[in-house]
């Protein structure tokens, strides 16, 4: 396998204000308040492989999708999509590029708009570049059966009339018919019932297979990144904290978040859990250093004082933690 | 004698487009000290029977017939006063969603000092603040919650969900409830603060002795808390027995097929298998065994009789494939 990076980010940043922030506030002499949703990531994403973004609520997880996909302007920072700088691409310049890098959102109850019919839904990207009449029809139905949804049948009945599992695979459809290079998955399965997940997992792999696609699959569930993964980002409170080959990083994992998250993760026959103490931190003053000192089990002077580098392991697994810092 | 028995419960809703029958002859019982984890997919009736249980259903609700024996006392045939009376000091429910299972606009101390004096009042005992301020703290405590001085005088919203679950388990300390009935409590949490309180759960009915009715769609989390479970699918009950038993030597065709279609941490690899269609809609449920239409083994007799449930080593299972 030929080891191309697809996406590749520097420094990637993004910084939402925390509170409106109007002429009164700049009056009073206020400090506006920020909340540093993407700090500075360096991330490489690997053709036609699945790169699992794995984090809890508030980690930045869907912020970097987003900003992945071109849906969000970074505050500071680049992204190269086949190193080509995308950061600030506009106008027709950005359709072209967002027709290559598309998304399916979390929950397909609230992505898909009700009062659209489903063929109408599917079809939206081609026909905003012009796609029209039979060509269109043709095209929405051939990608409609490769997801496994009966066009005759379901092509002009509305989202509520479907079940949770058919309205994920219309989200799937409607994004691949541009035919993307780069797809986003966020929670692609988190809002379906069990008995459904792994059909939408196991179309998922399908799909990659036949069309060669790169997934970066965003997920709080280790088991699902397991499942579905090559490479695993483990993300916390903005940081980018462990990357690695999943298979490794699950068996040995380095950072001490990532031991306790999977330290957490329910799973049958294991007999207990040993959560972290503690909370997600705020993100409008994280930490000064390392964003999990304050949860860490092995914290130390160093971790409160200065954030921890990237090292490299032997192995390969990149990991952002003063405990592997050789002294 | 058990302090929980319900026996051929059914609930049906009356809807403008029909009936919709969300329990079909459920029967099982929890001791005391015992936790039962109640697994189900959406639909399958898990948050009705909580509901049922607790005397909370909606008013287009309808029970058919079955008895439900908490304590010694027959639940469904109770005026709604000697009903409330049960309420809080006898079974305690933490719903779902954290965010609205406080009332916003009290300051938790109060809402906690509320419940207590409920329980003094039923107890015969007169209400002393101080007294009742000592035993808060002491139960935040047993929570695990950080700096309960200060928590106590903040609003819900300026607590986190996982902070506000803490809180409504300590409420349930506080009115030493004989059952707790917990609605998917970590549903709406991450898995750092899901584990936590998970743990917390276990550890309360270990020093408290307290009984747990554990609803969840998520088996995993159920093998956690669970001595027992009881798997539901579309409002009938599919297998019932020790935790152990289950998910080890799961019998049942829709438990077998759950259990092997979820990812899992520490799983072998290969593709998952999958359970083909999706949940029926109980307005016009499957005739029979209502996982027949997608059940691998389904025979002839699956879609016209609805097998009973029968006793197979230690558990019971209902399924065509197991005696007669």
């Amino acid at each position: 396998m030929v080891n191309d990076v697809i996406i590749r980010t520097e420094h990637l940043t993004k910084v939402f204000l925390a509170k409106n922030y109007g002429i009164i506030n700049k009056i009073l002499m206020e400090k506006p308040l920020f909340v540093r949703a993407v700090d500075d990531v360096n991330i490489e994403i690997m053709k036609g492989k699945t790169t699992a973004l794995v984090g809890e609520s508030g980690s930045g997880k869907t912020t970097l999708g987003r900003l992945l996909v071109t849906l969000e302007y970074p505050t500071s920072g680049k992204i190269y999509f086949h190193d080509i700088d995308i950061t600030n691409v506009r106008g027709r310049n950005l359709q072209n590029v967002r027709a290559r890098l598309q998304m399916v959102f979390q929950d397909p109850y609230s992505s898909l708009n009700p009062v659209m019919r489903i063929k109408d839904i599917v079809g939206e990207p081609l026909r905003n570049r012009g796609v029209k009449g039979k060509e269109l029809d043709e095209t929405v139905a051939k990608i409609m059966h490769e997801v496994g949804l009966d066009y005759s049948s379901l092509a002009t009945r509305r989202p509520s009339e479907l079940s949770g599992g058919q309205r994920q695979r219309v989200a799937i459809a409607r994004a691949l018919i541009t035919n993307p290079e780069f797809v986003v998955l966020d929670e692609p399965t988190s809002a379906l019932d069990a008995s459904t997940q792994a059909q939408v997992l196991n179309l998922l792999l399908d799909l990659q297979q036949r069309h060669n696609l790169t997934y970066l699959l965003i997920t709080h569930n280790i088991a699902v990144a397991r499942y579905m993964s090559d490479i695993s980002m483990i993300m916390y409170m903005g940081k980018i904290m462990e990357i690695g080959e999943t298979g490794i990083i699950l068996k040995e994992p380095l950072h001490p978040y990532t031991q306790a998250l999977i330290e957490s993760v329910p799973d049958i026959a294991k007999p207990d859990l040993k959560p972290p103490t503690g909370e997600v931190g705020s993100l409008v003053n994280p930490p000064k250093g390392c964003r999990f000192y304050p949860r860490c089990p092995f914290r130390m002077d160093i971790c409160k004082e200065k954030e921890p580098p990237m090292i490299k392991t032997e192995k390969g697994i990149r990991v952002s933690c003063w405990l592997y810092v050789k002294k | 004698m058990a302090l929980l028995e319900v026996r051929n419960l059914s609930v049906a809703y009356k809807t403008p487009l029909g009936i919709v029958h969300a329990l079909e002859d459920v029967t099982f019982s929890i001791d005391r000290g015992e936790s039962l984890a109640v697994v189900g997919e959406s639909g399958s009736g898990k948050s009705t029977l909580a509901l049922a249980i607790a005397r909370l259903l909606p008013p287009n609700a309808a029970y058919a017939n079955g008895s439900i024996i908490f304590d010694g006392l027959d639940l469904l045939n109770m005026s709604n006063d000697s009903v409330r009376k049960i309420r809080g000091t006898g079974i305690f429910m933490v719903f779902q969603e954290p965010a609205t299972s406080l009332n916003p606009v009290f300051k938790i101390k109060d809402q906690l000092l509320e419940a207590l004096k409920v329980r003094y009042e039923r107890e015969g005992n007169s209400f002393d603040e101080n007294r009742a301020i000592d035993e808060i703290m002491k139960v935040l405590r047993d929570v695990r919650m950080t700096d309960p001085e200060l928590i106590i005088d903040r609003y819900p919203h300026q607590l986190s969900g996982g902070q506000i679950q803490r809180i409504m388990i300590a409420m349930g300390l506080l009115m030493r409830p004989k059952l707790y009935i917990a609605d998917e409590p970590t549903s709406a949490l991450d898995v750092t603060v899901q584990a936590q309180i998970l743990k917390l759960l276990k550890d309360l009915k270990r020093d408290y002795g307290i009984s747990i009715l554990f609803i969840t769609h998520d088996i995993a989390v159920a093998s956690i808390i669970g001595d027992s479970i009881m798997v539901l699918y579309a409002g009938q009950l599919m297998e019932l027995g020790t935790m152990k038993d289950i998910i080890y030597e799961p019998r049942h065709p829709y438990t077998q097929a759950l259990l092997n279609s979820i990812p899992r941490v520490s799983k072998a690899e290969g593709k998952l298998p999958m359970i083909g269609g999706s949940v029926p809609n109980l307005m016009n449920p499957p005739t029979g065994c209502r996982f027949h239409p997608r059940c691998p083994n389904a025979k002839d007799v699956c879609s016209k009789v609805i097998p009973n449930l029968v006793r197979v080593g230690n558990v019971y299972v209902r399924c065509h494939l197991y005696g007669q």
